[in-house]
């Protein structure tokens, strides 16, 4: 993280921890990154949301508790969620269900696969919904077109365009 | 090249979180900053949340024995006013109700909403405290076993227990006061423009009739249904009573009481709504003086 980043990062968790309303600009910076943590380690979807859910509320709730010593916030947000983790596998009975959150994938797989999540978000809308109805829902063209009053093809050329648009910002980012 | 980074993409978006997920979280932790910010606020007394119940009846101190042999109240305090009516504060569960009464002046029995972990033993007590039935506890549709008994001064007590895994409103707490009214939709409208009052649900019969409606002012759920009507009192503890006073008579609500501060240690005005409610808007400047 550069200085820049992290006077940024400061900057936001000082202002969350004086006026509780700011904890949502902290929501929007981090929530892409909880999620892409929260999805590879938890069974299914609805596991992570509510993974995603608990880091959140945990972090509200504590914001006051952390403090600055050169640990960036994301990975103080990690914890809690590794420790949402295990209190669930512990909940459920299964021993483990995943790998330990330390070693699941490198930090800069992480890292773009978090960006990408944010670069979708910030997609032109009827190109992010395509994008949303047909890899997260994982719906066919044919219902995609229906659901949004278009044909196949006009469906097909925006999800072509949005892809094409994600690869050059990700390309763009990385290099 | 291209082709082969685009398909790592998509494998990756299959992981892509919804936005609904993400709008919902959001909004549900702008409503937790919302209510912590409201309970932090100055104007409300410690224990108690935006409503509480204002039970006035003939004989208090009968309906004061009677929630703690029923319910395990706890009395927090107690005065005479000037009039030599009792107030009298218990606390039930995590809620904070009033009690009054005893000199001249009108009756408002409530009816209430009791979550207890035992509906049918409290429902038992409830009956041996001198309660009358009103319909013994048996499985409802909507979620709970729920039970209903009148006490001897006149309040409605709709007992219940959640089944497992039923959620309730975020905010729901051991007593939520129920009201009675002819026309729910109407009086909703004027909660909002009075008080700020946020619809949480409203649930009709086929005909119409609504047969529940859920609201939060504030850090407190209110919980209505359409019947006979039963007018109640209510006691809102807010950072400004004088501009919330203003705000309900310019909704619609006639003035019983100009805000004025009282020996207790509450800035109070009351107003009447057109449905017969009265509602005490307090702010608490600091400690009980008396």
């Amino acid at each position: 993280m550069s200085s820049l980043e992290s006077q940024h990062e400061r900057k936001l968790v000082a202002a969350a921890q004086a006026d509780p309303e700011r904890f949502l600009d902290l929501y929007d910076s981090y929530f892409h990154r909880v999620w892409a943590y929260a999805i590879r380690r938890a069974p299914n979807r609805a596991e992570a949301e509510d993974v995603t859910s608990e880091v959140f509320r945990r972090a509200l709730e504590n914001l006051g508790a952390y403090e600055w010593r050169g640990v960036p916030f994301i990975a103080w947000l990690l914890r809690i969620a590794a420790n949402v983790l295990i209190d669930r596998w512990q909940k459920t009975g299964k021993e483990s269900a995943g790998p330990l959150p330390e070693t699941a994938g490198s930090h800069t797989d992480f890292e773009r696969r978090a960006m990408l999540f944010q670069l979708v978000d910030r997609l032109p809308e009827t190109q992010r919904r395509v994008i949303e109805l047909r890899y997260v829902e994982q719906r066919s063209l044919l219902e995609i077109a229906a659901m949004l009053g278009k044909t196949e093809g006009a469906v097909k050329q925006l999800q072509r365009r949005a892809l094409e648009h994600l690869r050059e910002q990700w390309e763009a980012a990385h290099g | 090249m291209a082709d082969q980074e685009i398909a790592r993409i998509e494998a990756a978006l299959a992981e892509c979180p919804s936005r609904e997920f993400q709008d919902r979280l959001r909004s549900e932790l702008e409503r937790k900053i919302r209510m912590t910010a409201a309970t932090e606020t100055t104007g409300v007394r410690k224990g108690f949340t935006t409503v509480t119940p204002y039970l006035t009846v003939a004989d208090p101190e009968r309906l004061v024995q009677f929630v703690k042999d029923a319910f395990g109240a706890v009395e927090t305090g107690r005065s005479i006013g000037g009039s030599g009516h009792l107030h009298c504060e218990v606390q039930i569960g995590d809620s904070m109700l009033m009690c009054g009464g005893g000199a001249r002046g009108r009756e408002t029995p409530l009816a209430l909403h009791l979550y207890v972990p035992d509906v049918d033993a409290v429902y038992d007590r409830a009956i041996a405290a001198g309660g009358e039935s009103l319909r013994v506890p048996e499985d409802r549709p909507y979620g709970e076993r729920q039970g209903g008994v009148k006490d001897p001064t006149g309040n409605l007590w709709y007992i219940a227990t959640r089944f497992p895994g039923v959620a309730a409103w975020e905010g729901m707490r051991t007593v939520t006061p129920y009201l009675h009214h002819t026309d729910v939709l109407g009086l909703i409208d004027f909660l909002k423009r009075a008080f700020n009052a946020e619809e949480l649900g409203v649930f009709k019969s086929p005909e119409g009739r609504v047969m529940h409606a859920a609201l939060r002012i504030g850090t407190a759920i209110l919980e209505m249904g359409e019947t006979t009507p039963m007018p109640a009192s209510l006691y809102l503890y807010v950072p400004d009573a004088d501009s919330l006073y203003g705000q309900a008579l310019a909704a619609g609500a006639k003035s019983l009481l100009s805000p004025a501060n009282q020996p207790y240690g509450d800035r109070l005005g009351v107003v009447e709504d057109n449905w017969g409610n009265s509602w005490c808007i307090a702010t608490h400047l600091g400690q009980q003086t008396q």
